[in-house]
């Protein structure tokens, strides 16, 4: 019998050996080790980023707190300390959804009535946003809710259900959550917070914040940092070799085939996509899209919040809060937009400088006029109050004339007057608009 | 050569390629571990830096959060010499400048359980209780303390004690500096983790291989100066020492950032009003 196999012993030994390689060799292809080094070098370069990125949801964060006492007194929380929205938006992710239901529509009274709700808070948004970018707890479980908000209400005394609420429409959603833990909430309340007084009052049909007494406000000072036109210039046109570059009298234009980097001397940035990126049809993605692409140039957006959207040019707004207030200039420092126009041609418009790191300011602080004050004084120089939209107490940006890194930040009054918004000093003689 | 040699000669080959194949899997397969099992790519760096033969002993990865902080020199540490008591102190350069009547004795494996009580009288430094021990600037000529903020400490020469010693190892004189006026500028921001700080330091070539990370601090320390104030932040300080010297440089790592810090002098008066300068694009 041995006899008989000794002869195949040899071929099926090199069949064997030759298989056994050829699976090796296969193995050795399809196993995802082989890119080890590679993955481990895309964990290095991403470490710097971890820093400076920013969460979708924080970007898309409530700008203004208020309190609604047990006996119906209302107060704008502020912290010089903390971040009184962002330890709040960390609480509401703690939240277990179990359902949301439109309570009512097309009822003012009743939405004055949810919004001024005794003991609760109210967390306020620049502008209305799809209810999937509140916060995490929307994003799955109620996905398939479709609506948009731009109030959230936190009733201090039931721990199973919160508001959401839209201006658009006076929508007013209930959410049923599992017991929340108010306890957590009391405490971030506990935390060194300053109040305050206003009321919820309604301008034109549109509810906004009513400042009864003069408020005093600090004032802020900024050492700005300055991005280098290079890095941009590497990030867009990197790859690409027909670049050609223009020079103008106070701008440089850099482009290529399908993209074109515009650079001003004020240090306005212009950037323009022309390829055909698919049009974004819903609101939650055009605002996905904008901040992807805000991340994708590098734009920095530290103490920048979503501010306003034009359905009319399909543009979103970031804007840079201070302390919870916005701020406002008539250049291009501080806020940020993105359009997506037809045929998906993409446009973003931003500034090289950006705030870094606050300073001590001369001033201490400035006390301003109440809102009933601003309002007569805007009656009296004649402006048509139909027109004004809104009335918000923000910083304006003061350049400082010896030194281009430095700004002051100055409280003031700033009222959206026909869709733009313009310092309350400067109203009657036409400037002091934001003109971008 | 015969077939039967030919299929002999082939399956030797054959039975050596798939040895080598076999140890490249293998080999593959632990880079593959060595990329997923660790919680973090920052163990992987740490593994790097000790290749590089650069001991950091343990590091931790807790994050924490601090302030962008502003203070001035505190001149009126000459007002509250008064109160001192057995020593001769003068006002030098906004320091206070003191020698000790008697030479004060103190535990020299803790000194601070000597010391600390010590701080808490007002005739022997003014404000002590705003000070703590400091082991890393101290050493066998001088003890150090640092004026505490914000939860944490400054390290700065213009906020700190240092006490000089003799040559019995006890303590001769101090000088002491202060600052004052210590304002938040900005809300909390989380700040960077130690090992981070120190992976970020490694990956901008500041530690030279064959070196050792003798000691790390989180404290605020001045990122710029400005109109007499210095803006101050949460910093990790890094002292390192190559093994064949014996000098130790120190490093900082802007904890907000995890940029490497160098304070700045910047100018500027803030004297503009909003009434004027409004311009338009």
């Amino acid at each position: 019998m041995k006899e008989k196999l000794k002869p195949y012993i040899l071929p099926v030994s090199l069949c064997i050996a030759v298989l056994v390689s050829l699976v090796l060799i296969v193995a050795l292809l399809v196993n995802p080790a082989r890119f080890g080094s590679r993955m481990h070098q895309d964990k290095s370069a991403t470490l710097k980023s971890e820093v400076s990125s920013k969460n979708r949801y924080d970007i898309y964060s409530p700008t203004e707190v208020i309190r609604t006492a047990k006996d119906g007194k209302q107060g704008l929380l502020t912290s010089e300390t903390t971040s009184l929205t962002g330890e709040l938006v960390k609480n509401i992710e703690t939240y277990h959804v179990e359902s949301v239901k439109e309570i009512s529509k097309d009822n003012q009274k009743h939405f004055i009535n949810t919004l001024n709700s005794n003991n609760s808070l109210m967390l306020n948004y620049g502008s209305e946003i799809p209810v999937k970018l509140l916060s995490k707890i929307f994003d799955s479980k109620v996905g398939s809710n479709n609506f948009n908000v731009n109030r959230m209400i936190l009733p201090l005394g039931d721990n199973t259900h919160f508001y959401l609420l839209g201006d658009n429409g006076y929508h007013v959603y209930e959410v049923t959550t599992k017991k929340r833990n108010l306890n957590q909430l009391q405490n971030i309340l506990n935390k060194k917070i300053q109040s305050v007084n206003v009321q919820m009052r309604t301008l034109n049909d549109r509810p906004f914040l009513f400042y009864p007494n003069r408020v005093k406000m600090r004032n802020y000072g900024y050492l700005l940092a300055e991005q280098s036109q290079t890095a941009y210039i590497n990030r867009v046109l990197g790859n690409t070799t027909d670049t050609s570059v223009k020079h103008r009298k106070k701008s440089t234009t850099y482009s290529s085939r399908d993209q074109s980097l515009n650079f001003d001397d004020d240090d306005n940035v212009l950037y323009q996509d022309y390829k055909q990126n698919k049009r974004e049809r819903s609101y939650a993605n055009v605002l996905n899209s904008a901040y992807g692409y805000a991340n994708k140039l590098g734009i920095p957006l530290d103490n920048a919040r979503f501010d306003s959207y034009n359905p009319v040019k399909n543009t979103v707004t970031y804007r840079t809060f201070v302390e919870g207030y916005p701020v406002f200039n008539q250049k291009r420092l501080g806020t940020c937009s993105f359009t997506m126009g037809n045929g998906g041609a993409t446009r973003y418009e931003f500034s090289l400088l950006s705030f870094q790191i606050p300073i001590p300011t001369n001033a201490e602080s400035t006390t301003l006029p109440s809102t009933g004050t601003v309002l007569n004084q805007l009656s009296a120089e004649g402006i048509d109050m139909k027109k004004v939209r809104s009335i918000t107490l923000g910083y304006q940006v003061v350049p400082e004339k010896n030194n281009k890194q430095l700004i002051t930040l100055q409280p003031s009054w700033f009222v959206n007057y026909d869709g733009s918004w313009i310092n309350y000093q400067l109203i009657g003689n036409g400037t002091g608009k934001e003109s971008f | 050569m015969n077939f039967k040699r030919i299929q002999e000669v082939f399956l030797l080959a054959f039975i050596i390629l798939d040895v080598f194949l076999v140890l490249m899997i293998v080999q593959n397969r632990n880079m593959q571990t060595e990329n997923t099992n660790q919680s973090s790519a920052n163990a992987t760096i740490v593994k790097e830096m000790r290749r590089d033969e650069i001991s950091v002993g343990k590091l931790s990865n807790k994050r924490s959060s601090g302030y962008y902080i502003s203070a001035t020199n505190d001149g009126n540490l000459a007002n509250e010499m008064g109160n001192l008591r057995n020593q001769d102190a003068r006002f030098e350069n906004g320091a206070v400048v003191s020698t000790l009547r008697t030479p004060v004795q103190f535990d020299d494996r803790n000194p601070q359980n000597t010391i600390d009580p010590l701080m808490k009288k007002k005739s022997f430094v003014i404000n002590g209780d705003d000070y703590e021990y400091d082991p890393n600037q101290s050493n066998s000529s001088k003890i150090v303390y640092i004026q505490k903020a914000m939860t944490s400490t400054l390290m700065d020469n213009n906020a700190k004690i240092t006490f000089n010693l003799d040559e019995d190892g006890d303590i001769k004189s101090y000088t002491q500096t202060a600052l004052t006026n210590i304002k938040i500028l900005h809300e909390s921001a989380e700040t960077i983790s130690q090992e981070r700080a120190l992976i970020w330091l490694y990956q901008y070539n500041e530690i030279p291989n064959n070196s050792k990370v003798l000691w790390t601090r989180r404290a605020y320390t001045k990122l710029l100066n400005i109109k007499n104030n210095g803006v101050y932040i949460p910093t990790w300080v890094i002292a390192i020492q190559t093994r064949n010297s014996k000098d130790v440089s120190i490093r900082r790592i802007n904890a907000f950032t995890g940029s490497v810090l160098k304070t700045e002098n910047v100018q500027g008066n803030f004297k503009n009003k909003i009434t004027s300068g409004m311009e338009d694009n």
